[in-house]
């Protein structure tokens, strides 16, 4: 009986064991055909693994290692210095799909979705909001003149460029949104905005913001900026 | 204190070096990818299953900061020299020279494949990753890690010779 390369390949790769492995093996050892083809997949391995092995490329400098321990002991973990949206899954990965955005939203209580409208977006934000976005520092919660408080999460530029901040307002009768709003210009437009149905502890809940991290694999945002970054935006 | 995520990221770092090198194919990148990988684990690292492997999750940030790399077209559409070789060992037996062109040769053929392969290639014939860690590191289906995995072995077969009943 033949074996598939698929299946001699799964069993060089150490994804095959026990009975089948063994019964395999032994079916091998008795085909000199079949152990052409098996040594193919174990000799292919063997060969990458000491090539990448012995790349001397591949050796990381005294000087990346320092800079990285530095890095280690002054890079404060992100749930520190962020308003509390929970976040359990990674964000800002490239992981979904436009279809899913689409399926997210519609799922998600959306207000407002309109990526690369500008020009609709930028009549929604009040002018007290637009200037709390190019001053406040993430972390940072203002008033707005309404009774509404406005806090910023973080900053991120898009992949276009254009500085982009998550924001979340909140009413004093608990009712709060957040939201997405990038600068063009000395405007602020709102790319994305979903009322975000808070728990009695203050915490949004993970399938809610789903949308929210389909919507920044879709516009290409890049990772929080750092504080320093920001300033930079802010000033 | 002692910080222990701290010290299993540092211990990791050649794989991450080496896996970078794999995607982006050039020193300088590499390091600057391995950085990047690194603070943004220190950044995220709450979100760490410690039921999970370490450079599995290490891996993924780096692919993806790979991808945001592209993306921003710093490096995408540069040509890659496949990099001169260090000087030779003075002291070369025949067979330690025959070893190093041998891997030299398959060093060549692998920097050829596509990124899609070079990836599969690494993560699992280096890193040891199985297919379903692999799978869920690209963000692909583990039939696609095969196919994959399957296609460049082929390629490098025939690039470089490999053949069953070769020795070694």
């Amino acid at each position: 009986m033949d074996i598939d390369d698929d299946t001699l390949m799964a069993l060089a790769d150490g994804e095959i064991d026990g009975d089948e492995a063994a019964r395999l093996h032994a079916q091998i050892a008795a085909d000199p055909a079949l152990a052409d083809r098996y040594a193919l997949f174990t000799q292919s391995a063997d060969w990458v693994k000491a090539a990448s092995l012995a790349n001397p490329e591949a050796t990381v400098s005294p000087d990346l290692e320092a800079r990285i321990r530095e890095m280690a002991a002054t890079t404060s973990p992100e749930a520190e210095n962020v308003v509390p949206l929970h976040r359990p899954t990674s964000r800002w990965q490239p992981v979904a799909m436009a279809a899913s955005l689409a399926l997210a939203i519609g799922l998600s209580a959306g207000l407002f979705l309109a990526p690369g409208a500008p020009e609709t977006g930028a009549t929604i934000l009040s002018a007290d909001v637009q200037e709390r976005l190019g001053t406040l520092p993430s972390g940072a919660e203002d008033r707005l003149p309404d009774g509404r408080r406005i806090s910023v999460v973080a900053s991120f530029t898009d992949s276009a460029g254009a500085f982009c901040r998550e924001y979340e307002t909140t009413a004093q009768g608990g009712d709060s949104h957040v939201g997405v709003a990038c600068r063009n210009g000395d405007d602020w437009s709102l790319r994305f905005a979903i009322a975000s149905v808070s728990g009695n502890d203050g915490y949004a809940p993970a399938s809610s913001l789903e949308a929210l991290d389909a919507f920044y694999a879709a516009i290409g945002a890049s990772q929080p900026l750092s504080a320093d970054a920001e300033l930079e935006h802010l000033k | 204190m002692q910080d222990s995520f701290v010290e299993d990221v540092v211990a990791l770092l050649p794989n991450l070096k080496r896996f970078a090198l794999s995607l982006c194919r050039r020193p300088d990148v590499a390091d600057d990818l391995v950085q990047i990988t690194a603070e943004r684990a220190f950044r995220a690292r709450h979100q760490f299953d410690p039921a999970t492997r370490l450079e599995a999750w290490l891996f993924r940030i780096l692919r993806n900061a790979w991808i945001d790399m592209l993306r921003r077209d710093r490096t995408r559409g540069e040509t890659v020299d496949i990099h001169d070789s260090p000087q030779a060992d003075p002291v070369d037996s025949a067979a330690q020279t025959d070893d190093r062109l041998m891997l030299q040769s398959v060093h060549a053929a692998i920097t050829t494949l596509p990124e899609d392969q070079r990836a599969v290639l690494h993560l699992v014939c280096v890193e040891g990753l199985s297919y379903a860690e692999t799978a869920q590191t690209l963000d692909i289906p583990r039939g696609t890690v095969m196919s994959r995995l399957s296609r460049a072995r082929r390629a490098l077969g025939e690039q470089v010779g490999i053949k069953g009943g070769m020795g070694r």
